[in-house]
């Protein structure tokens, strides 16, 4: 009892209180300057957010930028396991290869994703100028801008999701080939009727994961693009960064979070409803 | 004949699937080797034609890279011990007794990767002005080990939920105390599961942007992430720093991963030969 003790301690001062402390906060106005004399104001906060434009366009972002990279890492994710699970030399070496994207620092990946997209010395627009004939400033445009932060965002954290699939074919029984295959089916078939409901499971979780974990994301989005341009990639995450900071008013910023919280158990929700393979073997 | 094709399908695939995650770290190494005038030459060489190392040894004398350097390897090797140091006997009672609260504290544990993290980090920046701990190493520190402990917690609980309670028993009655129990026993047979642990928890360190932005506020405490965001505002688009940098900061990640990887397959092999 007592070895538990020092981690008790830890989560419970540094995770469970501030979390308890930023409902309290949510309800008060706080200077960045002076944060020790919060000041009650009611629902003020909340009802300033509801009312706010940017707030929900702020959303909408969110639930593009998780939708959309979820989209693009889970298809990677799976193409790129489906191929690692094949027998051929190189594999291991490459399985590794595969794995460093998930090493490599946000701030590393944000800064690599600049310097190839830059509009004049980028390497990208140096390959496709001959192509397009255009010059693309890949950050500097609403649609381009959020393409580019999707795109990092998969490149940085497919990864995850290509472990998890790969773990899980390794353990789809070869019988189960064996015995379609006597039956006289397809590759195809096999895929569409043995593999994807096999994965089906932890393909379920990990979208969830990374649902969450991208809707949450601040760093990669604020380093990249920094929400712009015209706030076309802020999400509610940046949104509260501005507003305890820029906008000094720390209590606002403790709102958005909870906003944030009630919409993604609201998403889980759905998601379980919708989904739920669990439900479905019964 | 089809067997040629599929080789050939199956190499395109490897060459592909290498090319999309290799080209943005070899084109960035390429790049920092070049003189200011090779970087911003259009259209680009690939390879340098002058290789100069002069990029490196300006971003080392120059700026505060080294300082950020030494921050963040500091705040990562004193929180990865410290981490472990918490998270293995708290892992070991989770598994080995049973109280009141067990195991609600570990299901929180699970869900508390979910929590957006500024609903943290904001409410953590008031306790830390309180504390008066801002702008100082210790507050990434406390508050790196608190993010890295749910997630030992769980890896070690599962190490050691696979481990016989009858090994350690019997090491009782040979008169081993609970804590040589762990010790010597528990521990070396979790290896692999330590050092994921030790992993994750450097990795973290090394990655993390939205505290540090938060609690740090001087040049000299500055870690790498927060530092080379600094550099980009200050001194913009000198891709010359950023450039090495980038390269500078991955580098300590490839190296311990190279050695780890080889541990670890050679820790399976051996518990594979056991068995």
């Amino acid at each position: 009892m007592q070895l538990v003790l020092p981690s008790v301690l830890f989560v419970g001062i540094l995770i469970i209180l501030p979390i308890l402390y930023n409902i309290y906060l949510s309800f008060h106005f706080v200077s960045s300057y002076d944060p020790l004399h919060p000041k009650f104001v009611g629902l003020e906060n909340y009802l300033h957010l509801l009312r706010n434009e940017v707030f929900w366009s702020d959303l909408l972002n969110g639930a593009i930028y998780s939708f959309g990279s979820v989209l693009l890492q889970l298809s990677l994710g799976l193409v790129i396991a489906l191929f690692l699970n094949q027998d051929f030399s190189g594999r291991n070496l490459l399985r590794g290869i595969v794995l460093l994207p998930y090493l490599i620092p946000t701030v590393c990946a944000v800064f690599m994703a600049k310097w190839m997209l830059d509009p004049v010395h980028g390497i990208v627009n140096t390959i496709l100028h001959p192509v397009t004939g255009l010059t693309i400033n890949w950050l500097g445009l609403p649609g381009t801008a959020m393409v580019s932060a999707m795109a990092v965002n998969t490149w940085r954290f497919f990864p995850f999701v290509e472990i998890a699939l790969l773990a899980r074919l390794q353990t789809i029984p070869p019988s189960l080939y064996e015995a379609s295959e006597i039956d006289g089916a397809t590759s195809f078939q096999k895929f569409l009727h043995i593999t994807l409901p096999e994965l089906s499971g932890v393909m379920f979780v990990v979208a969830l994961l990374r649902t969450i974990w991208a809707f949450n994301d601040f760093q990669l989005i604020f380093i990249l693009t920094g929400g712009g341009p015209m706030n076309s990639t802020e999400t509610l995450p940046l949104l509260a960064y501005r507003e305890a900071f820029d906008n000094n008013n720390i209590g606002m910023g403790c709102t958005v979070g909870i906003f944030m919280t009630l919409f993604l158990i609201l998403t889980f929700a759905l998601y379980f409803k919708i989904f739920n393979p669990l439900r479905e073997r019964e | 004949m089809r067997k040629k094709a599929t080789r050939f399908i199956t190499y395109g695939l490897a060459f592909l699937t290498a090319s999309f995650i290799l080209t943005p770290i070899v084109w960035t190494f390429l790049c920092s080797l070049k003189p200011d005038s090779e970087i911003l030459r259009y259209p680009p060489t690939v390879l340098p034609h002058t290789v100069i190392l002069s990029h490196y040894v300006k971003l080392l004398k120059e700026t505060y890279f080294p300082a950020y350097f030494l921050n963040s390897l500091l705040v990562g090797l004193i929180t990865t011990p410290l981490t472990l140091l918490i998270a293995a006997p708290g892992a070991y009672s989770l598994t080995r007794f049973t109280y009141r609260g067990r195991d609600i504290f570990a299901t929180f544990l699970l869900f508390s990767y979910m929590v957006p993290l500024l609903l943290l980090g904001l409410p953590m920046f008031m306790l830390m002005s309180r504390l008066q701990l801002l702008n100082t190493r210790a507050s990434l520190i406390l508050s790196y080990v608190a993010f890295c402990l749910p997630f030992c917690l769980w890896i070690l609980r599962s190490f050691f939920l696979s481990i016989p309670k009858s090994l350690e028993e019997a090491a009782m009655v040979d008169g081993a105390s609970r804590v040589q129990a762990l010790v010597k026993i528990v521990l070396p047979l979790s290896m692999p599961g330590l050092i994921s642990c030790g992993i994750f928890a450097f990795v973290l360190v090394w990655n993390e942007y939205t505290l540090a932005l938060l609690f740090i506020r001087s040049e000299h405490l500055k870690t790498l992430p927060l530092g080379m965001v600094a550099f980009m505002g200050r001194i913009a688009s000198q891709w010359g720093y950023l450039l090495p940098a980038i390269i500078l900061m991955i580098a300590p990640l490839l190296i311990v991963f190279m050695i780890v990887q080889r541990a670890l397959v050679r820790g399976f092999l051996a518990g594979a030969t056991k068995g």
